[in-house]
């Protein structure tokens, strides 16, 4: 082991493989990192900065990142079935708007500060997380509206306006907002 | 050196009652968001209680995080389903910037020139009329129901009878279609006279010039040989900002930041401040075209850049206690920070909007998939080309494969780094200047220049935010935000 490396033997059974993959990968702007398999359900992990720095406070940083990343994958294998959810009903009522209540529409109120009594209505009235498995059939559920529909371009960006409105005035949409031009 | 990494010091999760989050450390503190773009910002024991599912339901906190969707057990799933569908409702609207390039031919050599113009007497690049009808025609074809067609050069002004004519035209089709029509000029106005400016204000053209400071700094930037650039922007502007003045058309400027602009913040925001401008837009420059030759002289680092903002934007923000004045990039990121709104900037948005969200139309027809992929071809590389309007359809270009490419690469959700930044709400990802830096649209955020200038940007707003007296003036920003969209970028 070179003063230059730092090898740091990471326990599988402890922190997941993606974690440490994702904590090594965030640093390589810094480091080169070599990860190979160490004894049964470990990975050592060899860290060389690319152009100096304090090895000890990079070897730190990776541990951090560690940690980090460990959690935010628990977050996200937790939260994976609600997440999916969420986005496909969003999606589906792009073409079938009767997904999404009107009244949800309206409720949906941007960040302001401080409590509301709509939070207060929403903690009585709240239900128990639902379970993956009844959010997997809704997905299941939702996903074919989009197969009924949609196909290869499920959102219409490809469908040309005649084809969509026939040539007809529609009305008028809200001005478009976009883009950046580079200078004059 | 050799150690071992074995004892996990994280709180422990509670999965039945948080909820998805991203999180990053601010200082002492962490920042968390959420798919539905809402934040906060939480102490070191707020964040551990938080995650290990112990807040105290009766605390003002847990009413702030169960309205935003981060408490598992307490989601309102069609209220919070509206408000993604909201915040991402440029997913199912097709193109709505088109760019059309109608010469490559300029009066100006800019420093940082990233379209590779070509001297005035070489008509070669002049878009003809026949090829503009045909432009127009497949601008139209867009399902979005507002368009922008924004004309775009070298100096379009050098070819009048294209920009007469696709202005009329357009105006002309539009009776028919109905959509909500919005023509840009981007001009640096030096080939402006009484009577174009009367035909454009007469089709309710915006315009939007450059302006790089103080005179002495926009003529070292931008040479303009046999004239002065700054007397000609700044003496158009004053004319068409008071002749536009309570109309539904606009003048704005926009700001190119040089190395020699650097130390020069001040100035550069007194000029626009003078020139009775609304704000400034403080944008890093790219490194396309004959930036990519002048680079040396002009260029600096991301660090340098985010050192410059940083002063410039206290300064903005010092500047708010006498008048209304704003700075753009934190514009955009706030309206998305603080509100559930999308500005549907086009390399601030999942996925970004080459080719499904703008096309560019180049002099002779070509079609790619913004200005950056078009910079491309003027580079000798024809990587974003999407197809060409004397052959195929819209559907063959919005669905090619290099849209779909692109579309892949600028998902966040498809990006390792991206997926679990806290920034993700808010930011985006170019992979065409990915593949610019680093050689890959996939780009490698660790080391992207973009990635460092956009997490430093929102690292130094959620600084400022936590003042209370500069998140009463950023609302403000925000609020005054409903106006066409040129400012928009």
């Amino acid at each position: 082991m070179s003063a230059k490396e730092s090898k740091i033997t990471v326990d599988l059974t402890v922190y997941p493989l993606e974690a440490v993959q994702a904590a090594a990968y965030s640093l390589t702007d810094r480091l080169f990192v070599r990860i190979a398999r160490s004894a049964k359900g470990s990975v050592s992990v060899v860290l060389t900065p690319k152009t100096g720095g304090a090895l000890g406070t990079l070897a730190g940083e990776f541990h951090n990142e560690l940690l980090h990343e460990s959690l935010r994958l628990q977050v996200s294998q937790a939260n994976q079935k609600i997440r999916e959810y969420i986005v496909t009903k969003a999606l589906v009522s792009a073409q079938v708007p009767s997904v999404v209540p009107p009244a949800a529409a309206a409720a949906a109120v941007p960040a302001v500060e401080g409590p509301c009594p709509e939070c207060e209505t929403q903690q009585a009235q709240a239900a128990p997380p639902p379970v993956d498995a009844e959010l997997e059939k809704e997905i299941e559920k939702l996903l074919a509206e989009i197969e009924k529909g949609g196909g290869d371009d499920p959102l219409g960006v490809a469908v040309p306006w005649e084809e969509k409105h026939g040539g007809k005035a529609v009305k008028k949409a809200a001005p478009s907002k976009a883009a950046k031009p580079r200078a004059a | 050196m050799s150690v071992a990494a074995k004892a996990p010091g994280s709180p422990r999760l509670d999965p039945r009652k948080t909820g998805f989050f991203r999180f990053r450390r601010l200082q002492d503190d962490y920042l968390i968001t959420n798919d539905f773009g809402r934040h906060a910002i939480l102490t070191a024991s707020e964040f551990k209680s938080f995650v290990e599912g112990a807040l105290d339901q009766a605390s003002p906190l847990y009413g702030r995080l169960s309205r935003d969707g981060f408490i598992r057990d307490r989601m309102d799933f069609d209220a919070l389903t509206s408000v993604w569908r909201t915040r991402n409702r440029f997913l199912w609207q097709g193109p709505g910037l088109h760019i059309v390039v109608v010469t490559l031919r300029c009066n100006h050599r800019c420093l940082y020139c990233q379209a590779n113009s070509v001297p005035m007497k070489d008509e070669s690049s002049d878009m003809s009329l026949e090829t503009a009808r045909k432009v127009v025609d497949r601008i139209f074809e867009s399902p979005n129901p507002a368009i922008s067609i924004e004309f775009q050069g070298g100096e379009p002004l050098a070819n009048w009878p294209a920009v007469e004519f696709i202005v009329g035209y357009a105006r002309k089709k539009n009776l028919k279609a109905g959509k909500s029509l919005w023509l840009n000029l981007v001009t640096n106005l030096s080939l402006l006279d009484d009577a174009k400016l009367k035909f454009l204000l007469k089709n309710e053209v915006n315009f939007c010039t450059s302006l790089d400071g103080p005179a002495d700094l926009h003529n070292k930037n931008r040479l303009f040989v046999g004239g002065d650039s700054h007397a000609d922007a700044a003496r158009w502007f004053k004319k068409i900002n008071r002749k536009t003045a309570g109309k539904t058309m606009r003048i704005d400027a926009l700001l190119t930041v040089t190395r020699f602009s650097l130390p020069r913040y001040k100035e550069i925001v007194d000029e626009y401040a003078g020139l009775g401008m609304r704000g400034v837009y403080l944008r890093p420059l790219s490194q396309l075209g004959l930036a990519r030759d002048t680079w040396a002289q002009i260029g600096y680092g991301p660090d340098e850049f985010l050192g410059f903002y940083r002063k410039a934007l206290d300064y903005i923000i010092a500047l708010n206690k006498r008048k209304n004045f704003f700075e753009q990039t934190a514009r955009i990121f706030l309206a998305k920070i603080l509100g559930d709104d999308d500005p549907n900037f086009m390399d601030l948005r999942s996925p970004c909007g080459a080719g499904i969200g703008q096309i560019a139309y180049n002099f002779d027809g070509g079609i790619y998939t913004c200005d950056e992929g078009r910079m491309f071809s003027r580079m000798g590389d024809e990587s974003f080309r999407i197809g060409s309007v004397d052959a195929g359809s819209y559907k063959e270009s919005v669905s090619h494969p290099v849209v779909r490419a692109i579309s892949v690469a600028s998902c966040l959700d498809n990006q390792v780094q991206c997926s679990a930044c806290a920034y993700k709400p808010y930011c985006g990802v170019c992979p065409v200047k990915c593949y610019g830096e680093q050689g890959d649209i996939m780009g490698r955020m660790p080391s992207s220049t973009g990635c460092r200038v956009q997490m430093g940007i929102q690292d130094i707003l959620f600084e400022r935010l936590r003042d209370p007296k500069v998140e009463k003036i950023f609302r403000k920003w925000i609020r005054e935000r409903k106006e066409p969209v040129l400012y928009q970028r």
